[in-house]
């Protein structure tokens, strides 16, 4: 789910979005710093609509994918829910394509969903008086939406109760349409004639990603490198390719020192 | 039932990424921790994205070149508007279009 729209990273557009949204709300009463406190469903229901919706395309690209590499919808609902997270599942689906084995679905796995550990930092502290396991199971399903809305709204807004109740309303508005854009994919891209190219929904979507995710020189290095390594490693290095090449990239771009101005690329 | 293997597995190593903070206590991590989680996202999706491009079945291959054209045309398209959605927006019809001229 976090990714593109999901695993997406959260971009300039979206959080034009959302601003949009949370202005709805301020102009209806949403807020509560007009006195009166919101209804934490009900504005979680506005903020986190125009991300569902982003989300949809991404969906369906996901289940076609997993139509056409030949998982069964059973092995493709299943990823879909114990991942909650899109990019992540893309990724694992390329490596099963590519015929790699558990181990490397686990690593690219981990890979692709690092950020979720500074994630988890924010449920941690939003969530501080709840007990453990209450904070553990509010911490599954975090994806990049509902950190980005979180973070901004629990500023307002104190009450751990009135905290959880949005939290949980946008996790699940977010994860249902998720889920069932995935099913209406996994459907209908099953019976998508070959010219459609659905094959290259999973790439693309990854380019969009990559296209907000660089901004640095490092982070073009960290890019490059690990490229070269695929193409070069292709066929030789197996199925640690890939996690192999991230490994390379992020190790080269760290000895790429920055520069005054943070090292901005572009 | 690999898949569900790998699936769960996958998870799981996610679960413990989103909860570690939870219980481990600690805080975000040093800086030398941030700068190196902040590279892997433009490594692993160009990582991704050469894969597809260039191996199949972890062969190395000739990319197809409408598959290249569409996916600069969606990386120029989404630098420009920021929308990540517009990545299949406009990378598959440039796909349709000119996979059958080439």
């Amino acid at each position: 789910m976090s990714a593109a729209p999901g695993a997406v990273r959260v971009d300039a557009t979206d959080r034009s979005s959302a601003g949009a949204s949370s202005a709805r709300a301020s102009s209806t009463g949403g807020s509560s710093t007009g006195g009166e406190v919101a209804s934490p469903g009900r504005l979680a229901f506005d903020d986190i609509l125009p991300f569902a919706v982003a989300l949809i395309p991404f969906g369906l690209a996901i289940g076609g994918t997993s139509a056409a590499i030949g998982l069964s919808g059973v092995s493709a609902v299943f990823g879909t829910v114990v991942l909650l997270s899109g990019a992540a599942q893309l990724a694992a689906l390329e490596v099963l394509d590519s015929g790699g084995g558990v181990l490397s679905v686990a690593l690219i796995a981990g890979l692709v969903n690092l950020r979720f550990v500074f994630y988890g930092a924010g449920v941690a502290d939003w969530f501080a008086d709840r007990p453990l396991r209450t904070r553990l199971l509010l911490a599954f399903p975090i994806v990049d939406q509902t950190f980005m809305l979180c973070q901004r709204r629990f500023d307002e807004h104190g009450d751990p109760t009135w905290r959880q109740r949005y939290y949980l309303v946008a996790t699940v508005l977010l994860a249902g349409v998720f889920v069932l854009s995935q099913v209406i994919g996994f459907n209908v891209g099953a019976n998508m004639p070959a010219w459609l190219g659905l094959h290259l929904a999973a790439p693309l979507a990854f380019a969009g990603m990559l296209a907000t995710a660089i901004g640095t020189r490092r982070d073009l290095v960290a890019g490059a490198v690990a490229a070269v390594v695929v193409v070069g490693g292709g066929g030789v290095l197996g199925a640690v390719t890939l996690p192999l090449a991230v490994v390379a990239g992020v190790v080269c771009a760290l000895r790429v020192p920055l520069d005054a101005d943070g090292g901005e690329a572009t | 039932m690999s898949v569900f293997l790998a699936f769960t597995c996958a998870a799981a190593v996610t679960f413990v990424l989103r909860s570690s903070m939870t219980w481990s206590g600690l805080g975000a991590g040093s800086d030398g921790v941030r700068a190196w989680i902040a590279l892997v996202t433009p490594a692993v999706l160009t990582a991704m994205v050469a894969s597809a491009l260039f191996l199949d079945h972890g062969q190395l291959e000739r990319p197809d070149p409408a598959e290249v054209l569409a996916i600069v045309a969606a990386v120029v398209v989404v630098r420009r508007t920021r929308n990540v959605s517009t990545a299949l927006l406009v990378g598959l019809p440039i796909y349709w279009l000119v996979a059958p001229l080439l």
